[in-house]
């Protein structure tokens, strides 16, 4: 940018933010709808696998609905179905936008997007006809493995390509993050596959992989991504830098070395290896330092100006993933002490904790971007401020019981589990706590009612995005940026 | 209403980290409280590793004999010991399989299924137990007074479960022990001696056989 402008060359001009917006348009829509269609499928899976915690007779009777396989069918949707499509269009999105860049092939990234949802429509499938692996977020048969991982090269592909593109000196936070978990994911992926599923490693071990894979799903790919968003959108929004961004490099990379190994702290009291129980332990309680950090960073932008900061939906969103992620995280550090593990380990708490890393925070923060970019790129503004404070209330609502519900229940669980004198049947133990999962259910059903006021919300915008103004519009309207977001 | 460009995330974040770069009078790479804050954490978090890593010097113990040129596994395999179990423990175990009848309390149930606890037919004749184990029982049998009809599926060769000499001792043992019975154990030589001397049995006992 500091070499003098020379003849019109195309190249030399930085690209208007219309432009890019164009661009990415098509693809990062696409990703959204399908993000937000795989969203509701996946809560109502969960819904129906929590009505079989206090009904085991529901939907009992086909094998296709039988716990066994809504339970892996549920994870699935909401990781790969939800996670990766919005992860893929908050990548798409942050990098064209923070690296000035024009994609130059959107239809080659719209048909990664394609195939990668018919890969995870063709895993479920295969878990539902019984294909399943057995092995936890590995469940997917290997035809489908084959199509994900395909798909993922392509869309990653064009990620890269606009990084490569890039016409800003500098490099963000979020881009840090971004493109970190851009290349650990096939990492985590072939080494998950080779090692879990085809290589098809026995006992300890294979427990060990396991752990490591399912927990490095969240702690590799969409946390980083979540965070990205979040260190995006609270200075974006609030007008105000990252309070303490000298400190965020340092947390980037202890983050990076520690989070890999804290899936080691759920063996703790399994037949594995000590060494490997400490080894997890020790990584969780290290998480400390990038945790401070990013706390600092987070909370002292969110209220540490005095000027009135930026309102809307997306902030909202945003500011509960910012705060989840930091309670997660401390979270984490009560169950993986040894005092209290001895009664969480291995009971709904674990549920419990994948509710707070997915749902609390990935997703809400994913939800905030998502609020953030539909308006800017389908040049209108939310269809209905009335369905997005439906949407924010019952999430928060829903969230929160889902969550209090099975850390009491995983605790009454644990306790009854340990005093075999008292408790000596399984009966007798799921009498104690089915109380608690009644209060989930009710949960999930108030999560279910503002994933679909949030369907409703999108569907609407795409149509009018689709059918509604014509194109030109857009670029007039883009210079308030403010006015395209509603203030319910 | 505030907010910032892309473009102005870009620059101002870029001017922090420049700033930062530029040297600066005495020497503050970290502020003290950083300092101290991740050095406490890597000391506590060490000291908590070494004091739990129970396996990891045996197997970098193992993998480095492994590796060594000069190893050879029929020399240096770990010479195995005779298995020892504790004949209880498997008992109790294998009594999974008779509880749903005699109960884990080993009371049986009142008209369907006999007691096990202060018992003759337990305590009493070893012989007899063993052979009721091997081949299984039918009709009626009085136990502690009250006169039971049913059958008992035979636990040797020629029932479904085909347990071995070890299998049938362990849970006699066991249900000769517990709940207060004091009999003497029974091993496996004699569960062997009686299956040789029964071998042409093919259908269960009744208790005039007996």
């Amino acid at each position: 940018m500091d070499s003098p402008p020379s003849t019109s060359s195309p190249t030399s001009r930085l690209p208007e933010w219309a432009e890019i917006d164009a661009s990415i348009k098509v693809p990062v829509l696409f990703f959204v709808y399908a993000a937000v269609a795989w969203l509701v499928t996946a809560t109502i899976l969960g819904f129906i696998a929590a009505v079989q915690w206090v009904q085991p007779a529901f939907l009992a009777d086909y094998a296709w609905t039988t716990h066994g396989r809504i339970v892996p069918m549920a994870r699935n949707a909401l990781i790969y179905g939800w996670g990766f499509n919005a992860a893929f269009a908050v990548l798409i999105w942050m990098s064209a936008r923070l690296c000035r860049a024009i994609s130059p092939k959107w239809g080659f990234t719209l048909v990664g997007a394609v195939f990668w949802n018919a890969g995870v429509k063709l895993g479920l499938l295969g878990i539902m006809i019984g294909h399943s692996t057995g092995h936890f977020l590995l469940e997917m048969p290997g035809y489908a493995a084959a199509l994900l991982f395909v798909s993922y090269g392509i869309v990653g592909a064009s990620v890269v390509v606009l990084f490569s593109r890039c016409r800003e000196g500098n490099l963000f936070v979020s881009q840090w993050y971004g493109l970190a978990a851009l290349f650990w994911f096939p990492w985590l992926f072939t080494i998950g596959q080779a090692a879990v599923v085809f290589g098809d490693i026995r006992g300890t071990g294979q427990a060990v992989a396991s752990a490591w894979y399912g927990h490095n799903i969240y702690a590799l790919f969409l946390a980083p991504i979540a965070l990205g968003a979040i260190y995006y959108l609270l200075p974006k929004r609030l007008g105000r830098p990252i309070a303490g961004y000298t400190w965020a490099s340092l947390g980037f990379w202890s983050f990076a070395l520690f989070a890999t190994f804290g899936g080691l702290a759920f063996l703790a009291g399994t037949p594995v290896p000590g060494w490997v129980q400490a080894l997890g332990v020790s990584a969780n309680f290290m998480m400390l330092v990038p945790l401070f950090i990013i706390g600092y960073n987070f909370l002292w932008t969110m209220f540490g100006g005095t000027a009135a900061g930026g309102s809307g939906p997306a902030l909202r969103f945003i500011k509960f993933g910012a705060i989840s992620f930091l309670a997660a995280g401390l979270l984490i550090k009560v169950f993986s002490a040894p005092q209290v593990y001895v009664t969480t380990q291995l009971t709904f708490v674990s549920e419990a904790m994948n509710y707070v890393h997915w749902y609390a925070f990935v997703t809400m923060s994913f939800i905030g971007v998502i609020y953030f970019l539909v308006p800017r790129l389908v040049g209108q503004p939310w269809p209905s401020g009335a369905l997005v404070t439906a949407h924010y209330w019952s999430s928060v609502v829903g969230v929160a019981i889902v969550v209090v519900t099975l850390i009491l229940a995983g605790w009454v669980q644990g306790s009854a589990i340990n005093n075999v004198e008292a408790y000596p049947a399984f009966a007798d133990i799921a009498s104690q706590y089915s109380g608690y999962l009644v209060g989930t259910v009710l949960g999930l059903l108030t999560l279910i009612v503002g994933q679909l006021a949030f369907f409703v919300n999108v569907l609407i915008a795409l149509y009018q995005a689709c059918f509604g103004k014509p194109e030109s519009e857009i670029e007039t309207l883009f210079p308030q940026p403010a006015a395209l977001e509603v203030n319910p | 209403m505030s907010g910032a460009s892309d473009h102005d995330i870009q620059t101002v974040h870029g001017d922090i980290i420049a700033k930062q770069k530029e040297p600066k009078e005495g020497y503050q790479i970290m502020p003290l409280f950083m300092l101290a804050f991740v050095s406490t954490m890597v000391f506590v978090v060490a000291v908590y590793f070494i004091h739990n890593r129970a396996g990891l010097d045996e197997g970098l113990g193992l993998a480095t004999t492994i590796q060594h040129k000069g190893y050879n596994p029929d020399k240096h395999a770990v010479e195995e010991g005779p298995v020892i179990v504790d004949p209880i423990a498997m008992g109790r175990r294998l009594y999974n399989n008779c509880a749903a009848c005699h109960q884990p309390t080993g009371m049986g149930l009142p008209g369907a299924f006999p007691p096990l606890v202060g018992t003759d037919w337990v305590t009493g004749d070893e012989e007899r137990l063993v052979k009721i184990l091997l081949h299984g029982l039918q009709g009626p049998i009085e136990v502690n007074g009250n006169t039971y009809n049913g059958a008992m599926p035979a636990f040797g060769s020629s029932g479904a479960f085909n347990w071995s000499d070890e299998q049938i001792s362990y849970v006699l043992t066991y249900i000769r022990q517990e709940w207060g019975n004091a009999a003497g154990p029974i091993v496996p030589e004699q569960v062997a001696e009686v299956r040789a001397a029964t071998t042409d049995r093919t259908t269960p006992y009744t208790v005039s056989e007996l």
